[in-house]
């Protein structure tokens, strides 16, 4: 009886997540073109060598990962020091809250486009910053050496407010009696940030960077909108 | 206790400052836009509302589409993952635990992967443009969150109610519907609004299955205005819908900032 109960749901998982990825395993050992009459046959792993031989697929790849470790690893120190932020007791921290949730709620695609016209060049409000300055044009978006620091600082703005507010409800699950025992032990403030927030807020830290890198590894509409899919 | 905390400030800037240029962008005639240091005969225009609120669909027609597909998905999710959630709780531990590791996998998987051959799916089955179609694949792409939620709430009952409703002779699905989901409603409440907002902002499925221009998601018919030219982007008209678009998700995080912060949060521990 229970079991009928999980059914429609595992079914349905199954399936979505289930048929695409049989899918795909057997389409890569076989190859489809105009010369097989488009009609799939199998080519014995040909697909699989082509792609490790190929330079573009390492090159990719190292950008995917370059992409994913910059922006976590920024993430984390931002979303850090919000959440202690946002942990102290203030007047508005309801509202600030909610302002901090912004960023991520809101589409990406919309803050993607955004962010384009900000780096845009000439006329976004850094290059007219630039202009003010008399400084050299920055082309942002247009230079591929530097438009993937643009999409980490796009991904970074969006995604912090979720590692923010994993690493807050770590901060709140720490008593306050731990602190007060290090002050009568005559220890210093600054030190119980190292000493005892930041190794109990491991954990917290930890399961916010796994979270993180599995969807920064699968980020696309970001980049595909900021760059037009060229950079990364 | 009076005075303002600089850094909750330095935060609000921090978060707020792009969307505040977007809205800047929206009412400023192109002139202004293109010449912002110099002085210009005419700076401010509700011109751009009026452009996209008079296209051809209008503006407000994505707004429909995208609520529309985001409640379906919602209800789809809730009505599979009460029932799946609560007969995980009732399997050995050692299987629930397995379960629910599996979930999380799907949870976590990046789906951008699967939506080439859902693309597949829908050409064969011809559901290319149907906003109900879509939120099949979204509702299975949200379920594994939703039932971890859910279950955890489940969990967190007191053992016995379950069995003494149903020795008082409540079927399985009066004690759903008075005891067990009423108890729960904070989790729904979280849940449904991690949904609503995965639905309403999800892209790469959104853009390969529709094409027809009256049934486009928000953030397709936005990344759409962007794409009409290579060289140049509409950005007065753009930002004016990135506003619009973005007010009803505004309300959504004031209204259930508490329900986001928890379902986040208790997604990511308890999964």
């Amino acid at each position: 009886m229970n079991l009928i109960l999980l059914l429609p749901a595992s079914c349905l998982i199954i399936i979505i997540f289930g048929f695409p990825l049989i899918r795909y395993t057997w389409l890569s050992f076989h190859a489809s073109t105009v010369v097989t009459g488009l009609e799939p046959i199998a080519n014995n792993g040909v697909n699989w060598i082509r792609l490790i031989s190929d330079q573009r697929f390492w090159q990719d790849t190292f950008q995917t990962v370059r992409f994913a470790a910059l922006s976590v690893t920024l993430e984390i120190i931002l979303a850090l020091i919000i959440a202690l932020i946002l942990d102290q007791r203030w007047r508005g921290r309801g509202l600030v809250r909610s302002i901090t949730l912004l960023p991520w709620a809101l589409p990406t695609t919309i803050m993607a486009l955004g962010w384009r016209w900000i780096f845009n060049s000439p006329y976004g409000p850094i290059e007219q910053f630039m202009q003010y300055l008399n400084l050299n044009p920055l082309n942002i978006l247009s230079n591929p050496k530097v438009a993937w620091l643009a999409t980490v600082f796009g991904d970074v703005w969006k995604t912090t407010p979720f590692v923010a507010i994993i690493i807050l409800a770590g901060l709140q699950t720490i008593s306050n009696d731990l602190f007060e025992a290090f002050k009568l032990e005559g220890g210093k403030p600054k030190e119980a940030l190292i000493e005892i927030t930041l190794p109990l807020l491991m954990p917290y830290i930890l399961l916010a960077i796994i979270f993180r890198l599995a969807q920064a590894f699968g980020v696309f509409d970001l980049i595909q909108i900021m760059t037009g899919g060229g950079a990364s | 206790m009076n005075k303002i905390n600089p850094w909750f400030v330095a935060i609000c800037i921090w978060s707020l400052a792009p969307l505040l240029w977007q809205l800047y962008t929206s009412f400023s005639t192109s002139e202004a836009l293109t010449m912002p240091l110099s002085e210009v005969e005419k700076r401010w225009t509700f011109d751009n509302y009026i452009q996209i609120l008079n296209a051809e669909p209008p503006f407000w027609r994505y707004l429909i589409n995208s609520t529309i597909l985001s409640l379906s998905t919602t209800i789809i999710t809730l009505i599979l993952s009460i029932p799946a959630a609560y007969s995980i709780t009732k399997l050995p531990t050692f299987i629930a635990n397995n379960f629910k590791r599996v979930l999380l996998s799907a949870a976590l998987f990046p789906y951008v992967l699967l939506f080439l051959a859902l693309l597949e799916v829908a050409r064969k089955l011809n559901i290319g443009n149907n906003l109900l179609a879509l939120s099949i694949p979204y509702s299975a792409l949200s379920i594994p969150l939703a039932v971890l939620l859910i279950s955890s709430a489940f969990n967190d009952l007191p053992d016995g109610l379950d069995e003494a409703a149903r020795l008082e002779g409540l079927n399985l699905f009066q004690r759903f519907r008075y005891i067990l989901v009423p108890l729960i409603r904070p989790a729904v409440a979280s849940t449904s609004i991690l949904v609503f907002i995965f639905s309403w902002n999800e892209y790469p499925i959104a853009l390969t299955w529709l094409s027809k221009e009256n049934v486009l998601t928000l953030p397709v018919a936005i990344a759409r205005i962007a794409g009409s030219s290579v060289y140049s982007v509409p950005y007065g008209a753009y930002a004016a819908a990135t506003v619009l678009g973005s007010i009803p998700l505004l309300i959504v995080v004031m209204i259930f900032q508490k329900q986001i912060v928890s379902g986040l949060t208790k997604g990511a521990i308890k999964g």
